[in-house]
């Protein structure tokens, strides 16, 4: 009894080990849902641009569509182009002689599901499932040294990417 | 005794392991979901159409600061011009495009004797509204014009080009 008594304590204190396997489930990261400030529909524009005059502005919401925790690190808004540089129109053809580089997009501000907190983006921004911010962005118009006529009537494509 | 000493020891640090298990899982999962997702959608603005300018009608005190003389010197047109966009426009040019005919109260002016010289370079600027424009210099009367043409008012056909 001794003798197994003094094993059973040499073993307790120097070689104990144990180690144990389980699994867990993790979640898939579940993408970025951006829709109208309204949480459904496309994106939305007000304004009229005009070369040099007026200004567009894009109103969004980025919902996280998961039911855990993500983080938003960017929201970047463009004006899309053709291998030409074309602007493309809402349907995403393009607008010949119409030059994408002629908008500008200006930085964006966001708020909370609130209205009333703003929300940077500096660092990644945390949502619970389901959670939302909304985002506006104003974009302008270059009044260019030649004719920007092609421009004429047209509703150039504006994109929203989340990452 | 001792045996049943050691077991318990035994038993409270495998909760220790079991633990720090877990705690790792979990900040694998933060960090999975920090880094993955991504969303696009896309929306549209407008881009407004410019509406035509339009050479409007005289309105009181809209007169010329010179007259016409046979020979005599060059002088200044004037015309009215509306712009129903909210925006300033730029004249490009104005280029005479018919016949310059006498007012109706001078009838036998049919031989007016009067050219007109479209600015070459117009700088002129058309904010939204209505604007009156003179042109100096840009009508003359030459010794063709016949007496029937004292005291007329002249009707110049133009077309202005403007842009944004």
């Amino acid at each position: 009894m001794l003798v197994l008594g003094g094993a059973a304590a040499a073993f307790a204190y120097f070689t104990s080990s144990g180690t144990a396997n389980s699994t867990g489930s993790v979640g898939s990261a579940t993408n970025w849902s951006v829709t109208a400030t309204g949480g459904s529909g496309t994106p939305t524009a007000s304004g009229t641009l005009y070369p040099g005059v007026g200004t567009s502005t894009l109103g969004f919401r980025v919902t996280n569509a998961g039911t855990g925790h993500q983080a938003i690190n960017s929201v970047t808004v463009t004006v899309p182009a053709d291998g030409s540089g074309n602007a493309l129109d809402s349907s995403g053809t393009a607008i010949s002689g119409c030059l994408a580089s002629w908008f500008s997009v200006g930085s964006s501000s966001f708020l909370a599901s609130d209205g009333t907190t703003v929300v940077t983006l500096s660092s990644p921004h945390d949502l619970a499932g389901a959670g939302y911010i909304t985002g506006t962005t104003t974009i302008t118009m270059t009044n260019a040294a030649v004719a920007q006529d092609a421009c004429q009537g047209k509703s150039p494509r504006y994109t929203v990417t989340v990452a | 005794m001792n045996l049943s000493s050691h077991k318990v020891s035994w038993s409270f640090r495998r909760r220790v392991v079991a633990a720090v298990v877990v705690l790792t899982s979990l900040s694998a999962t933060a960090a999975f979901a920090y880094t993955r997702a991504t969303g696009a959608a896309n929306g549209s603005g407008t881009v407004g159409t410019m509406q035509t300018v339009t050479v409007a009608a005289f309105v009181g005190g809209d007169t010329p600061s010179s007259s016409l003389y046979p020979g005599g010197p060059a002088a200044d047109v004037i015309l009215r011009v509306n712009n129903p966009n909210s925006f300033t426009v730029h004249v490009t040019s104005i280029a005479g495009n018919g016949t310059i005919t006498a007012d109706a109260g001078h009838a036998g002016c049919s031989t007016t004797g009067v050219s007109y010289t479209a600015p070459s370079n117009p700088s002129i600027t058309l904010p939204s509204g209505s604007t009156l424009v003179h042109l100096a210099g840009a009508a003359s009367m030459s010794t063709a014009s016949l007496s029937a043409c004292q005291g007329a008012t002249f009707n110049i056909p133009v077309t202005l080009a403007v842009q944004r």
